[in-house]
């Protein structure tokens, strides 16, 4: 089976279980490095963002409280995440994340119509980067803000407030209520409001961007700090690439490291989702390889292009 | 810009041959490049390793000397190339045939050479040469598409007769590995394709273009199987140079079927342990195959080259943005980024990549080809044998030209470089 094929199956599968998987009874925890939005009535497992956030096993908590029950409590939520990523990294990016597969099948369709992929310039791509990094810090620090300085509560779960995920995947199911604008108090006019704008923004942007939301995902960032130890690595052989261009070109979130770099051998990236584009793409006999504990799983061949992407008949 | 015809054919007449009438000596020069061609078919024809099915590749790299042939082999219209940067896809895909101009006739080389500079690169002075003539490829073609690579590429219009085919110009980014080098060569890709729509009369159709990258694919793939046969010595490389040199001016589809047939009876392993060496530098291209055919009578074999009219001609194209705009952008890169022409400034994976391939199949030395007049390959030569031989490895490098009178001091050297590496 080929590695895209392989990789649609298990997009599709992961979509299936941890969207509708909750009705089974399956409960796969609060600590999942991929956007299963817990707002999906009946998902199976939940976005670690969420976890992060709250008050429960997150940063909605008073100082005093950091070293209790809580801290461990915590710390355990953070411990499973950290085992989840390290085991498999990006590919939970790139081959479970339920948002992600959406992503790709919302640009499949842009490539059956024909229609053009937006392009970004080099720096503005370079300048994207740290918007995920900004996510971040204040999905932690506004939290931190309610427990210990008097922020409304209103504020609570920000980043679930505004993440396009919470809009998207609840449709799934049926459900369209979070599209209704909260007329509460101005804080949640003025959040619903910001996420509508931003899903809206989002959602024309998967259209012709691929993987336009993951180019700011926080939770990618996350994932990332533990590429060095992981499991994972996605190897290069600097001397005996042409540098055809394949990679870049080919690549949903446009990396170009795999392609321009030339010394160092290990060519995982920030913004890389493992989905193996690139290693599919790559002509040159073993060039780039998918490694699993230093166990080659997947490198690049002729052979495979030649299955691939040359079709046999007219 | 361009020479007026009248003063060249006065510079033309006043030359050497001054008491000859123009025709009657250009029937005589036609006369010996019919007899070059011919005779280095016939050496080939003489080989051990000669095989039938490979005939029908000399038939198609004798076909300069008979452009009437041409015609009725493959339709038209014609699209005359030189060097490998422009989308072969893209002229398919609107219904050109495109045929590599490369010569490598000496006897045509009288034609242009009393206006061109002494010290010319031999491949140019027989291409402009062939402007000359009453009847030849260059004169068969609608358009004939010229790339800035080298200076000599550059300066081409200035040398070519006024009434010759209409040129088009692309410029070449000579720095590939920077964003604005990558969209400019987009740019000139794109300007090319309308003017290909303007000359063809029709828009690019997307679902073509999908077909004839598809088309290339498949020459890319058996040339790969080629380049497979011959790293394991089961082709020599004289004869992979030949078949190379035949894609240039085949039709694609044709040639790739061809191939196939070849590599299906070919292949009994020669037994033989022949020290194998590495060919880089300029091009090497039919009737022009000395270079070659000496190493291999020097006992030695050529496991791999590097040459644009050989193992550098073909890269694959793949792209999942099946949107014009992503085929275009995939075959500006095919045609760019991993083209590693001299004349280009970040080249530093070439000689990595030489080296990967060098130990890959343990090949113990190089034999750097250099054209009199071929400047880029020439300048580089130098860094080359520095790396080189830091690396371990050994170095030869021969200077020469398209004549005969070179060939057993060449043949000397390289029996003396044999010895270095057994």
């Amino acid at each position: 089976m080929k590695v895209y094929e392989s990789r649609f199956l298990i997009q599709s599968i992961s979509f299936a279980v941890l969207t509708y998987g909750g009705r089974l009874g399956l409960r796969l925890g609060h600590w999942l490095p991929c956007f299963a939005c817990p707002y999906v009535g009946s998902c199976s497992g939940h976005c670690y963002l969420m976890a992060l956030q709250r008050s429960q096993w997150g940063f909605q908590i008073p100082f005093a409280e950091f070293i209790s029950v809580w801290g461990l409590r915590a710390l355990g939520m953070f411990a499973g995440f950290v085992l989840l990523t390290l085991v498999l990294s990006k590919a939970w990016c790139g081959w479970i994340c339920p948002f992600g597969t959406l992503q790709d099948w919302i640009a499949f369709l842009r490539r059956k119509l024909g229609i053009k992929e937006l392009q970004f310039s080099w720096s503005l791509r370079d300048r994207l980067k740290p918007i995920k990094y900004i996510f971040l810090i204040l999905l932690i620090v506004i939290p931190i803000l309610i427990a210990n300085a008097g922020l409304h509560s209103d504020f609570g779960l920000p980043f679930c407030q505004i993440c396009p995920a919470k809009k998207l995947m609840p449709i799934f199911q049926g459900n369209f209520r979070y599209f209704a604008v909260d007329v509460t108090n101005p804080i949640t006019v003025f959040m619903t409001i910001v996420s509508l704008i931003l899903t809206a923004v989002f959602f024309v942007g998967m259209f012709f961007k691929d993987r336009f939301f993951c180019l700011f995902c926080p939770l990618l960032a996350m994932i990332s700090f533990f590429d060095k130890i992981g499991f994972v690595r996605l190897k290069k052989k600097v001397d005996a690439c042409t540098s055809c261009g394949n990679c870049q070109r080919i690549c949903p979130v446009d990396i170009r490291e795999v392609h321009l770099e030339k010394e160092k051998k290990n060519v995982l990236t920030q913004d890389c989702m493992l989905c193996l584009k690139c290693v599919e793409s790559c002509p040159q006999d073993g060039v780039l390889s998918f490694r699993f504990l230093n166990k080659t799983i997947f490198s690049s061949s002729k052979n495979y292009i030649s299955k691939c992407f040359i079709k046999k008949k007219r | 810009m361009f020479h007026k015809k009248e003063k060249i054919e006065s510079m033309w007449l006043n030359s050497a041959e001054r008491n000859n009438s123009k025709a009657k000596i250009e029937q005589k020069i036609k006369k010996e490049i019919q007899e070059e061609y011919r005779r280095q078919a016939d050496s080939l024809r003489k080989r051990d390793d000669f095989r039938e099915e490979l005939e029908y590749f000399l038939e198609i790299l004798s076909l300069p000397i008979s452009p009437r042939e041409v015609k009725k082999r493959f339709s038209g219209p014609f699209v005359g190339l030189y060097c490998i940067q422009a989308p072969l896809e893209l002229f398919d895909a609107l219904g050109f045939h495109p045929i590599r101009l490369c010569s490598g006739s000496l006897a045509i080389q009288r034609l242009s050479a009393p206006f061109l500079p002494a010290l010319s690169c031999p491949l140019i002075k027989s291409c402009i040469s062939a402007f000359y003539l009453d009847e030849s490829i260059e004169k068969l073609c609608d358009i004939v598409v010229v790339p800035t690579t080298c200076d000599w590429n550059t300066k081409l219009p200035e040398m070519i007769p006024e009434k010759a085919s209409p040129l088009y110009i692309m410029e070449l980014p000579h720095i590939k590995e920077s964003e604005r080098g990558q969209i400019r060569w987009l740019e000139e890709i794109y300007e090319l394709k309308r003017f290909l729509q303007q000359r063809a009369g029709r828009k690019l159709n997307r679902r073509q273009l999908q077909i004839s990258v598809n088309k290339y694919m498949k020459g890319w793939q058996v040339f790969g199987r080629l380049i497979e046969f011959r790293r394991k010595r089961l082709i020599c490389g004289t004869w992979s140079i030949v078949l190379a040199n035949a894609f240039m001016i085949d039709d694609v589809e044709s040639w790739t079927e061809r191939v196939n047939i070849v590599l299906k009876n070919y292949g009994n392993p020669k037994g033989n342990s022949n020290p194998g060496v590495f060919l880089a530098g300029s091009p090497v291209f039919f009737p022009y195959l000395k270079i070659s055919e000496l190493i291999e009578e020097a006992g030695m074999d050529i496991l791999a080259d590097e040459l644009c009219t050989s193992e550098r001609l073909m890269a694959s194209v793949v792209y999942d943005e099946p949107s014009e705009y992503g085929l275009l952008k995939a075959l500006s890169e095919r045609y760019h980024l991993p083209c590693s022409c001299p004349t280009y400034i970040d080249n530093d994976r070439r000689l990595k990549n030489i080296l990967n391939t060098m130990r890959a199949y343990n090949i113990k030395g190089i034999v750097y080809h250099l054209l009199k007049g071929c400047h880029p390959y020439d300048i580089e030569s130098f860094y080359f044998e520095k790396v080189i031989k830091e690396n371990g490895f050994h170095f030869l490098k021969i200077e020469s030209d398209y004549s005969r009178e070179d060939r057993q001091n060449i043949l000397a050297r390289l029996e003396a470089f044999r010895e270095t590496l057994c």
